[in-house]
C-alpha cells in the first residue's frame, strides 16, 4: 500500500504529488544524494520537508536569504508543523542558545551557510542525528559561493562532520556548468538526478529598451496603472528602491513599500507580512527579497534594473503567477544601465591594492581569520571573507606561487566568468528577432517544445491590460480608534 | 529660522544643558544610552535623564558627521573638548520650544530597557488576541523572542469567554489611555500593532503618513510606550505586561561586583587587586555607587567640612567642572578629583536635597 500519500495529506493537506515530487522524495527517503532542478513554484520545498518529517532526526536546510527562511518556517507553522526553526544572525544570543540546546527537538532547521560554519553550531552538529542536509537555491553555490559567500564552498566539510547525511540540492535555475559545479562542490555521490523544464508558460516575457531613465519612469508609472496587482519592481540599490516606492505611491496612488537589506529586521518582517497579506500593491526591492518567496498571486515582476545573469533573472521572475494564472515579466532598460552591474561585479572582489597589501605583510600570521583581515587592513567584510577563504586554499597548494598572484588569478578568472554571464544577459536583452522564451530556455540547455501564448514581446502582444483584479482601497483611512476597534473586534 | 532635523534639535537642547561642561562625545553617550558610570553621573547631575537613550540606534559615525555639520553652521562650538552652545543655537532652541508639544512622559533612564520588553509583550498579546478571535491560527507572530512567548503562554486567557472579555476590557482601557495622548501619538501606537488583516507599519511608512521624520516618529512612539508603562496599573493586561520588569537596573554589572566587595568591608585598593582592575576604575564604581545609594558612607572618604567646601564652590561658581572646582578648593591639598566627584555624585541625587 502507498504509505506516502496519507502522510502527504496528513501533514501538508495535499491529495496528490506534483510532477517529480514523488520520485525525488522516494530517493531521499532511500538515503540517496539527490540533485533536483524544477521550475520556480513547482513545489521543491516539499521535496525536503516531506522526508524531514518522515525520517528520524533533524533535517538541516541551508538557505541563502533571511526572508526566505522566515517565509518557509511561517508556512510550516501555518500548516501545523511547529517543530521548525530558522537559525540566523538576527537572533539574539539567548534565542540562538535556546535553539542550539533544543536542536534535536526540531524536525527542520533552516540556516544560512555562514551560520552553519560557526563553531557553536558546527560542534552541536556532531552530536546531532541529522536526517538529511538540503541545500535550497543551490545555484547560489556557483553564483555566489566563489566570491562573496565562500561559506557555500565549505558545506561539504560540515557534511562530513555531521556524519555524511544524505544531501539534496535543489534549484530552479542552474545552467549545465552550474549543475556540475554544484554537484562537485557538495561532493554528491552518484546522485539521483531529476531535471524538469524550468519554463514558466504562464509568464509573458516583455523586454523594452528605453532612451533614458526619464522614459523608463514614464513606462513604469504607466504599467503600474494598467497591470493587475500586486506586483514587484526589482532595482539594484537600496536608494532606488526607496525612491521608486515613493514615486509610485505619489504618482499612482498605490500602496507601495521598499524592501532591502538596509532596513531593520523588524521593518523587513512587517513589509514582507504586509505584502503576503495583500496590504501592499507594489513592492520595490533589491535582490534581498524574492528568492524562493511563495506568494501565489503576484501578477507582474518589473526589472527596472536588470540582473547580472540569466539565472538570477529566471529566479526573480519566478515570483510571478505561482497560482498558475497569467502573469508578466517586464524588463526596462536603457544603454546607461550596463554600468551598474559592472560596478557591482567589480565590487564583489577586493582591489588589487588590497590583495597586495595583505600578501606582502610580513607580520601576517599563518592562520588568518576574516575578522583579523577586517580589522588589520580595513577590508570590507565580504572581501575579508573572500581573502580568508583563498588564503586557506592557497596554503593547501603549499604556496607554489606567491599569494598575490594566486589570488589575482582567481579574481581574474571569476571576474571574467561573471562578465561573460552579464554579456549573455545583455545579448538576450538587446536582440529583438528571436523568441525570448526560446532564447531564455537555451541558457538552461532546453528547447522550447510546446507553443506558449501569449509568449513574449517578439512573438506577440499580451492581453493583460485593463484586468482590474485587486486594487487596494487601503485601510490607510482608518483612524487610530477605528483601528483599535477592528483589531480587538469591538 | 529653519527647522533642524529632529535628532539634531534634540542634541542641541541637550547641548544647552551641558554648556561648557562636557564634551560632545559625552552627549552621544547620553543620547544613545550608554551605561557607564560617567554617563550615569552626568544625566543625574545635569538633570537630563529624559534625554537618556532617546536615540539608541544613532550610529557614531553619523553622529560625528552631524555634529560637525552643526559646528560648521555655528549652532555649537567646541573648546578644550567642551561643547559650547552659540547664540544662534540658543535662539534655535527658543523657537523650537515655543511650539513643540513635548510628550507627557519620556524617560529613557527609568523606562529605556523595560519599555522594549513591555512593548513586545503588549503587541504580541494584542496580535494573538486579534487573530485568535477572528478564528485565524495561521499568522506570523510579530515577536518571536522566547522569553516574550513564554510570558504570553503564562498570561494567555484559556477560554473563549476569557478571550472575549479580555479583548473588550483591553479595548476600553487602551482607548481611554490613548485618548489622553495627542492623536498623532495614539496613531503611532496603534499602527505599530499588528492584528487580524492589519499588519503594523514600518517607520518609513509612518513617517510618510504623518509627514514627520522617522526619528521623531520613533521618539513620539517610545514616549507613548513610556506613558503606557507608567499608567500600566490602569489596565489588567498592561499591568501584567509590565510585571517583573525592573523599572531601572540601577548599577552597571561591574559596579555591582565592586559593591559586593565593598559591603564585605574591603577597601578600594584591596578591591582593585582582587578584581584585577585599575584604581581609577574602582574609583568610577564608587562614584557611581555614591550617586545611587543614600547609605553610601561618604563621610569615610570626605569629611563633612570638605563636603561643604566643595558644594559651596559648585554652587557659587555654577559649575560642575572638575578642573575649575579643583582649583577653587586647591588650598585644601588633600582634596583630589576623586573626593570632588564623590561629593558631587552623592549630593547630585534628588533625594539628598542638601546640595
Ligand atoms: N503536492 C502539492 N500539491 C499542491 N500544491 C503543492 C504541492 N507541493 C507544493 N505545492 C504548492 O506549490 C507552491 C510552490 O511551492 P514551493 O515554494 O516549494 O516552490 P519552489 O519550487 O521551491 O519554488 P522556487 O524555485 O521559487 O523556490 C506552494 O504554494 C506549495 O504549497
Ligand atoms: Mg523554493
Ligand atoms: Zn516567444
Amino acid at each position: 500500500m502507498d504509505k506516502l500519500k496519507p502522510f502527504l495529506e496528513h501533514y501538508f493537506g495535499y491529495t496528490t504529488f506534483k510532477d517529480g515530487q514523488r520520485q525525488i522524495i522516494e530517493a531521499v527517503i532511500r538515503g540517496e544524494d539527490v540533485f533536483a532542478m524544477l521550475a520556480t513554484g513547482s513545489g521543491k520545498s516539499l521535496c525536503y520537508q516531506f522526508p524531514a518529517l518522515w525520517k528520524n532526526g533533524t533535517a538541516i536546510i541551508v538557505s541563502p536569504l533571511l526572508s526566505l527562511m522566515e517565509n518557509q518556517v511561517q508556512e510550516l507553522k501555518q500548516a501545523g508543523i511547529r517543530r521548525a526553526a530558522a537559525y540566523n544572525s538576527f537572533l539574539s544570543p539567548p534565542e540562538k542558545e535556546y535553539i542550539l540546546r533544543h536542536l534535536n527537538d526540531y524536525k527542520i532547521v533552516y540556516i544560512s551557510p555562514e551560520s552553519l560554519q560557526q563553531p557553536e553550531f558546527a560542534s552541536r552538529l556532531q552530536k546531532l542525528d541529522v536526517s538529511l542536509l538540503a541545500v535550497d537555491e543551490a545555484h547560489c553555490i556557483s553564483q555566489w559561493g566563489h566570491e562573496f559567500r565562500t561559506d557555500y564552498l565549505r558545506i561539504k566539510e560540515i557534511r562530513r562532520m555531521a556524519g555524511n547525511p544524505p544531501c539534496i540540492a535543489l534549484t530552479a535555475t542552474a545552467a549545465a556548468e552550474a549543475r556540475k559545479d554544484i554537484m562537485e562542490k557538495l561532493e554528491l555521490t552518484r546522485p539521483f538526478i531529476h531535471c524538469d523544464s524550468v519554463d514558466r508558460p504562464n509568464i509573458y516575457i516583455d523586454v523594452r529598451k528605453k532612451k533614458n531613465e526619464e522614459e523608463k519612469r514614464t513606462t513604469l508609472q504607466d504599467e503600474c496603472s494598467r497591470l493587475p496587482l500586486p506586483g514587484m519592481i526589482y532595482v539594484s540599490s537600496r536608494h532606488k528602491a526607496e525612491e521608486l516606492a515613493a514615486f509610485i505611491r505619489e504618482e499612482n496612488g498605490l500602496k507601495t513599500s521598499a524592501y532591502h537589506g538596509g532596513m531593520s529586521n523588524e521593518d523587513r518582517r512587517l513589509v514582507q507580512q504586509q505584502f503576503l497579506n495583500d496590504e501592499i500593491d507594489v513592492i520595490c526591492c533589491t535582490n534581498a527579497f524574492g528568492m524562493g518567496i511563495n506568494k501565489p498571486n503576484i501578477r507582474f515582476v518589473i526589472h527596472y534594473h536588470y540582473s547580472k545573469d540569466m539565472e538570477s533573472f529566471m529566479q526573480e521572475i519566478g515570483r510571478a503567477g505561482r497560482d498558475g494564472r497569467q502573469s508578466l515579466s517586464l524588463v526596462l532598460f536603457d544603454t546607461a544601465d550596463g554600468m551598474l552591474p559592472r560596478r557591482m561585479i567589480e565590487h564583489e572582489f577586493p582591489s588589487e591594492e588590497e590583495v597586495r597589501m595583505v600578501s606582502h605583510d610580513p607580520e601576517r600570521p599563518d592562520v588568518v581569520s576574516s575578522r583579523f583581515l577586517l580589522e588589520r587592513y580595513g577590508l570590507e567584510e565580504v572581501h575579508a571573507r573572500f581573502l580568508q577563504y583563498y588564503i586557506q586554499t592557497w596554503q593547501k597548494t603549499k604556496g607554489a606561487e606567491p599569494l598575490d598572484e594566486f589570488v589575482s588569478a582567481v579574481i581574474e578568472r571569476r571576474m571574467e566568468w561573471k562578465l561573460e554571464k552579464l554579456k549573455q544577459k545583455e545579448h538576450w536583452l538587446h536582440q529583438t528577432v528571436q523568441c525570448r522564451r526560446t532564447t531564455l530556455l537555451e541558457v538552461f540547455d532546453e528547447h522550447k517544445t510546446s507553443t506558449v501564448s501569449p509568449c513574449c514581446d517578439v512573438c506577440g502582444e499580451h492581453t493583460m491590460h485593463g484586468q482590474e483584479q485587486h486594487r487596494n482601497t487601503g485601510q490607510q483611512a482608518l483612524s487610530w480608534e477605528e483601528r483599535l476597534k477592528w483589531i480587538l473586534h469591538q | 529660522m529653519q527647522a533642524l532635523p529632529f535628532r539634531r534639535q534634540m542634541f542641541l537642547l541637550l547641548a544647552e544643558r551641558m554648556n561648557q561642561e562636557r564634551s560632545i562625545q559625552a552627549l552621544y553617550h547620553i543620547l544613545t544610552g550608554k551605561k557607564s558610570s560617567q554617563t550615569i553621573q552626568d544625566i543625574k547631575w545635569y538633570d537630563v535623564t529624559y534625554f537618556f537613550r532617546m536615540f539608541p540606534y544613532w550610529k557614531e559615525t553619523e553622529f560625528e558627521q552631524e555634529t560637525k555639520d552643526m559646528q560648521n553652521n555655528r549652532y555649537i562650538a567646541s573648546e578644550n573638548n567642551r561643547i559650547i552652545i552659540t547664540e544662534k543655537g540658543r535662539s534655535q532652541n527658543e523657537t523650537f520650544r515655543c511650539d513643540y508639544r513635548w510628550p507627557p512622559v519620556f524617560n529613557g533612564w527609568l523606562y529605556g530597557k523595560s519599555a522594549a520588553v513591555f512593548w513586545k509583550r503588549t503587541a504580541l498579546f494584542v496580535q494573538c488576541l486579534s487573530q485568535t478571535l477572528a478564528g485565524n491560527r495561521r499568522f506570523l507572530p510579530v515577536f518571536e523572542d522566547i522569553s516574550v512567548q513564554q510570558w504570553l503562554k503564562k498570561n494567555w486567557p484559556r477560554t473563549i469567554e476569557g478571550k472575549k472579555q479580555t479583548a473588550s476590557e483591553l479595548f476600553v482601557e487602551l482607548r481611554d489611555l490613548l485618548r489622553e495622548l495627542d492623536d498623532g501619538d495614539a496613531f503611532l501606537v496603534m499602527n505599530r500593532i499588528s492584528g487580524y488583516h492589519l499588519t503594523g507599519q514600518t517607520w518609513t511608512q509612518l513617517s510618510n503618513r504623518l509627514e514627520m521624520s522617522e526619528d521623531e516618529c520613533r521618539f513620539r512612539f517610545l514616549s507613548a510606550v513610556h506613558y503606557l508603562l507608567e499608567h500600566a496599573d490602569r489596565s489588567s493586561t498592561l499591568v501584567r505586561a509590565a510585571s517583573g520588569l525592573a523599572i531601572r537596573d540601577i548599577l552597571t554589572e561591574t559596579t555591582k561586583k565592586t559593591l559586593r566587595y565593598m559591603n564585605e568591608g574591603h577597601g578600594m585598593e584591596q578591591i582593585a587587586r582582587a578584581r584585577n582592575l585599575k584604581m581609577s576604575t574602582i574609583e568610577d564604581h564608587f562614584v557611581e555607587i555614591a550617586s545611587e545609594q543614600k547609605e553610601f558612607p561618604i563621610g569615610d572618604f570626605v569629611t563633612e567640612d570638605d563636603q561643604r567646601l566643595i558644594l559651596h564652590y559648585a554652587k557659587t561658581l555654577q559649575t560642575k567642572r572638575l578642573k575649575v572646582l579643583k582649583e577653587a578648593v586647591s588650598p585644601a591639598e588633600h582634596l583630589d578629583y576623586f573626593c570632588i566627584r564623590l561629593t558631587l555624585a552623592f549630593y547630585g541625587r534628588d533625594d539628598n536635597g542638601q546640595a
